[in-house]
């Protein structure tokens, strides 16, 4: 056993976001809301900057358990920005609201399963990720208290427990095949197949389910809906990305052979399909993204297939992670800003030509323009892809892209076409303006500093 | 110095980016002044930059500013190339993008898209830099195209009328045409040469001169050939040769400072600054060379013809403008790409001030084109008057002006070239001295002279134009005097250095040195060339026939009315265009409808992928009923296909 001395230290971005995550509850049984904003703010930032010295580690803490590697780094860093650009989105939308500060506690609660998920090298850790960025996020959908979020939170929840249920059945599988919960082991040679089938068929289903992959992605277009725009803003990207992150952690300790990748290349090509198309008949433009995130989440799939073998393969996941993080919340913050419907943003491009034209850049990169974050991300994703063989799965996905030009550029349409009534244009707040602006910096930036940034990471 | 690019070209974005997107923030004059200060700055900087080099003999600057993406060897990149033939460029650009800017207060002055007006030429004036300094060909086509793009978005700036959205679809058409070829080019260097940077495609390519492309099974091309000729097609697109020139007339319907800025001093010079930069390509090619000079010609001396019926006072410098860019690409083609990139200086000088006078003209006439409605305004407008004087002498090659100098060294050029088009071509820049003349002093005439046809109302509102359009009209006056004499270093001395890249085979510059005994005998010597007489008996001619017996203008309309149909027609070559690519296209598209499309793409493709993402969606929203207990299903189903698959493959 290793000890605890070495541990800590390697583990403080972690210890500080539930630090952040109390805090803020603190604050708000003070009924100081602002503080509360203010405290997890500061800390998830701090917690973010602790975790640039841990850059170049690859080793593991707790016996091999937690793993400390670049993908649960980099995991930190796009995380725990993003959170902090959710908490201001929430603060913009939730500001006066009765327990305000704690949905600021319950966003540093979820992001720290996402981080645990991010990390897990063991299948323990796998479980309570998917349950602590759960539980979190059942009552931050829940929040409004209206009829519309409490069905969706209840739909939410149902569903995730019967995933973590059939993931918690597969997985003690994999402990009755190797006698551990440790991933390292699944590359045991002489494993019972069968045994190692079920696990991963649950594995799938759960992680599935929290990165809204089809077919386990019914609740996230209802779930998006029923909360409020930074909610689902947040849960597009945050507990997604985790889940994503553990999957390849699984991907890297699966033995080759075992048709874990046609069958991750399977979901991929479903999902894709199915979240562009669904998106495609969509006039909310919250249902819209909520199809949307879960096609991209497809996307990310060509980087897992790749796991292994391709070198592209991590850093193909954690630079789209970044692009998408980026493009995905700055587009949902001009829908906070301008309306959830496709007619609210008819002209805006003309009124506001600053918003309008963020906002077409937002949708660019989702869609993989050149020279924007999305392009780089999945120019990545698919070399990876052809790396590893799976050459037919890139030009699923390049197909798909085009099919996505015609989702987003609905929207683009709609911002230059004239208004048919006034023009009544929202004035954005501040905070939702500061959010934009960084995102469509971190856009930008990803993608003209593309190879800047993956020189060193190469 | 590295800095001092970067800023020349950055300045003007800034200035762009913040008329644009906060102009309302800013307003009209905030905006005016952003994107002034802006292009002020890179002219400003550009002179420094002019000593750095020139003055101070720094030698030519070749970096990578900043590397985008390295892809399978080929690198992207952001890069300059900063030698004497990017400085002069440099200059020209922002000197006459400076002066739009200023002329563009008063011409614009209660335009609702004020802010959005200097937002694009702002940008324009980016996107002009970044192609000029280019180190490499991918920035060269990014520059490209930006310019392009502006150009489009302002031809239909005034959105609302049909004309100016018809006249933006045409450019932009016609200019895909052209990319298309230039595109071409690009990929053929991409993948022969395996790099796009500039100074190693020029190193690579004398290894490269017998090197053939198979394009149709068993007719080896020479690959040079192939390179410049794709590459030219781009020129011909964007500096509107013949027979791709049919776009820059309509561009006509663009504000006019736009005309002068994109479409006579800059934009479409860029066409013939590739040819130049390109230089160390084309020497290679004699084929290409002649192409481009028999191109060139014909676009010199029948675009000419044109703008002597023209009416509309734009049009026929329009018309100019296209003779002229003949003028330059027939240099390109003797191998005198100095005198081209000179005539291009003078040009830009001469003719931006020519339109700028005549927008001057078309305010002071609220907005009246028609020169059949003008006359006598010289007494109301003097310091159009005198601008424009100046302006229409360089242009027609009046000894001492800007004009002469660049012209004369063309036409001598060609006269030495002795590639197999120089016959021809030297024919056609001699005679279009004489109709370039003729349609220049008939406008002016028409104009400024004459009586007054117009009527009582546009009379008591005549007067001069505010000093911020007549200024930048002064200040371009006077380079189109003086920029002549610079020709000693520039054409015949070594100011372009290794800029640009003249082979033993083609000797033309070196031959003309050689008889170049200083800018004074030049003027005595052209003095008594057939050049001066041929423009002497056009200015004559003009004043003659305009002045003198307006009568017998309309008696030769009656006597060649079969050449006055095939003018005013332009040739024919729209209604061509009209009747062959976009008839056939219907027609063609008509059978393919019929045929292919009903039954085959639409029936089964078309609205059957229609149908079958339509149902396919209708079935994905189905399945999203809402019910608990059908999603608890769909993941059931799935959670059994993976038990298969992986009991299946495992």
């Amino acid at each position: 056993m290793i000890t605890m001395a070495r541990d800590l230290p390697l583990l403080w971005p972690e210890i500080l976001v539930l630090l952040a995550g109390a805090g803020a509850l603190a604050c708000e049984m003070l009924r100081l809301p602002r503080t509360a904003l203010a405290v997890a703010t500061a800390l998830l930032l701090a917690a973010t900057a602790l975790s640039l010295p841990l850059l170049s580690l690859d080793t593991t803490v707790f016996g091999g358990t937690f793993r400390v590697d670049a993908l649960s780094v980099w995991a930190k860093l796009i995380l725990l920005p993003a959170t902090v650009l959710a908490l201001l989105l929430a603060r913009a939308e939730l500001a006066g609201s009765d327990r305000e500060g704690t949905v600021y506690a319950l966003l540093c609660f979820t992001s720290f399963g996402a981080l645990v998920l991010a990390g897990s090298g063991d299948t323990m850790f796998l479980v309570l990720g998917v349950l602590l960025s759960g539980l979190g996020a059942f009552a931050l959908v829940a929040y409004p208290r209206d009829d519309a979020a409490t069905e969706a939170a209840m739909k939410f929840f149902v569903f995730a427990s019967v995933a973590g249920a059939v993931m918690v059945f597969g997985l003690s599988y994999w402990f009755g095949a190797t006698g551990t919960t440790l991933l390292d082991d699944l590359a045991t040679p002489g494993l019972p197949p069968a045994a190692i089938a079920i696990g991963l068929a649950g594995m799938i289903v759960g992680l599935g389910y929290k990165a809204s992959l089809a077919p386990f992605h019914f609740w996230a277009p209802d779930a998006y809906e029923g909360a409020p725009v930074s909610v689902a803003a947040y849960l597009s990207v945050v507990p997604k990305i985790g889940a994503l992150f553990a999957l390849a952690q699984v991907a890297r300790d699966l033995p080759p052979g075992s048709g874990w990748s046609g069958a991750v290349a399977a979901v991929a090509v479903l999902t894709m399909t199915w979240g562009y198309l669904a998106a495609l008949v969509q006039d909310n433009l919250v249902r819209l993204l909520a199809y949307s995130s879960i096609a991209q989440a497809g996307y990310f799939l060509l980087g897992i297939v790749a796991v292994g073998a391709s070198p592209l393969a991590l850093l193909s996941l954690v630079l789209f992670g970044a692009a998408y993080a980026a493009m995905n919340l700055g587009a949902f913050a001009i829908i906070q800003r301008s309306g959830r419907t496709l007619e609210s943003f008819a002209g805006l491009g003309r009124a506001r030509p600053a918003v309008g034209v963020a906002m077409v850049l937002f949708l660019l990169s989702l869609t993989g323009i050149p020279p924007l974050a999305g392009f780089v991300g999945k120019l990545l994703l698919f070399g990876a892809a052809i790396d590893a063989n799976h050459t037919w799965l890139a030009v699923i996905a390049i197909v798909n892209s085009v099919l996505s030009l015609a989702v987003y550029l609905r929207i683009v349409v709609a911002l230059y076409r004239q208004p048919a009534g006034a023009p009544g244009v929202p004035a954005g707040g501040a905070l939702v303006t500061l959010v934009w602006v960084a995102a469509l910096a971190a856009t930008l930036l990803i993608g003209l500093a593309a190879q800047p940034l993956l020189a060193p990471l190469v | 110095m590295e800095n001092v690019y970067l800023a020349i070209a950055l300045a003007p974005l800034v200035g762009a980016i913040l008329a644009g997107l906060f102009g309302r923030l800013i307003g009209r004059s905030g905006a005016h002044w952003v994107t002034i200060l802006g292009v002020g700055l890179s002219f400003l900087l550009s002179l420094l930059v002019f000593k750095h080099h020139v003055i101070d003999g720094a030698g030519a600057f070749n970096g990578t500013v900043y590397t985008w993406m390295v892809s399978d060897g080929i690198r992207m990149e952001v890069g300059f190339l900063i030698d004497r033939l990017t400085i002069l460029m440099m200059m020209v650009v922002s000197f006459v993008s400076l002066m739009v800017h200023i002329y563009t207060i008063g011409y614009m002055h209660d335009d609702p898209g004020y802010q959005r007006f200097f937002s694009y030429i702002a940008l324009f004036t980016f996107s002009m830099l970044m192609l000029v300094m280019s180190n490499n060909f991918l920035q060269l086509f990014f520059g490209w195209e930006a310019v392009g793009l502006v150009s489009y978005l302002l031809i239909g700036f005034w959105y609302k009328r049909p004309s100016a959205i018809y006249a933006n679809l045409k450019a932009f058409l016609v200019n895909r045409v052209g990319d298309f070829g230039f595109l071409l080019g690009i990929a053929a260097v991409a993948m022969y040469f395996d790099t796009l940077d500039y100074a190693d495609v020029f190193a690579a390519a004398p290894s490269m001169v017998d090197a053939t492309i198979e394009i149709f099974q068993g007719s080896p091309w020479s690959l040079m050939t192939v390179v410049c000729i794709l590459l030219f097609i781009g020129a011909m697109g964007k500096s509107a040769q013949v027979p791709l020139h049919v776009w820059l007339p309509d561009s006509m319907e663009g504000p006019t400072p736009i005309s002068a800025l994109i479409h006579a001093a800059t934009m479409v010079t860029a066409g013939i600054f590739m040819v130049a930069r390109m230089s160390p390509l084309f020497e290679l090619s004699d084929t290409a060379l002649n192409v481009v000079m028999v191109i060139g010609a014909i676009t010199a001396l029948f675009m000419g013809f044109l703008g002597v019926v023209q009416n509309d006072i734009k049009r026929v410098i329009a018309y100019s403008t296209l003779s002229q860019l003949g003028y330059m690409t027939v240099a390109l083609g003797a191998s005198a790409y100095s005198a081209a990139i000179f005539h291009l200086m003078t040009h830009a000088f001469f003719k931006a001030l020519l339109f700028l006078a005549a927008g001057s003209v078309i305010i002071a006439m609220h907005h009246e084109q028609d020169i059949r409605r003008m006359g006598g305004l010289k007494k109301y407008m003097p310091v159009t008057y005198w601008t424009s004087l100046v302006g229409s002498l360089a242009l027609i090659g009046f000894p001492g002006l800007a004009g002469f100098f660049s012209k004369d060294t063309i036409i001598e050029a060609v006269h030495a070239s002795s590639l197999a088009a120089s016959g021809f071509a030297y024919f056609a820049v001699l005679s279009g001295v004489f109709v370039t003349a003729l349609y220049s002093f008939r406008m002016f005439f028409l104009v400024f002279h004459t009586e007054e046809r117009f009527d009582e109302h546009t009379r008591s509102h005549l007067h001069e134009p505010p000093a911020v359009v007549t200024v930048p009209l002064i200040l371009l006056a006077i380079p189109s005097v003086v920029a002549g004499y610079w020709i000693d270093p520039v054409v015949f001395g070594d100011y372009f250095g290794g800029a640009i890249f003249f082979s033993d085979a083609h000797p033309v510059m070196e031959e003309l040195t050689h008889e170049f005994h200083g800018a004074w005998s030049f003027v005595l010597h052209g003095l008594t060339g057939p050049a001066f007489w041929f423009a002497m008996a056009g200015l004559f001619t003009a004043w003659y026939v305009y002045t003198r017996q307006p009568d017998l203008a309309n008696q030769a309309r009656n006597r060649f009315a079969w050449l006055y149909r095939v003018l005013v027609d332009k040739y024919g070559f729209d209604r061509f265009n009209e009747v062959v690519f976009a008839g056939g296209a219907r027609g063609v598209g008509w059978l393919l409808w019929k045929a292919g499309d009903v039954v085959l793409i639409d029936g089964l493709l078309v609205n059957g992928s229609a149908r079958v993402v339509g149902w396919t969606a209708a079935v994905a929203r189905h399945l999203q009923s809402g019910y608990l207990y059908h999603y608890a299903f769909g993941m059931i189903l799935g959670l059994l296909a993976f038990l298969s698959w992986f009991i299946w493959w495992g």
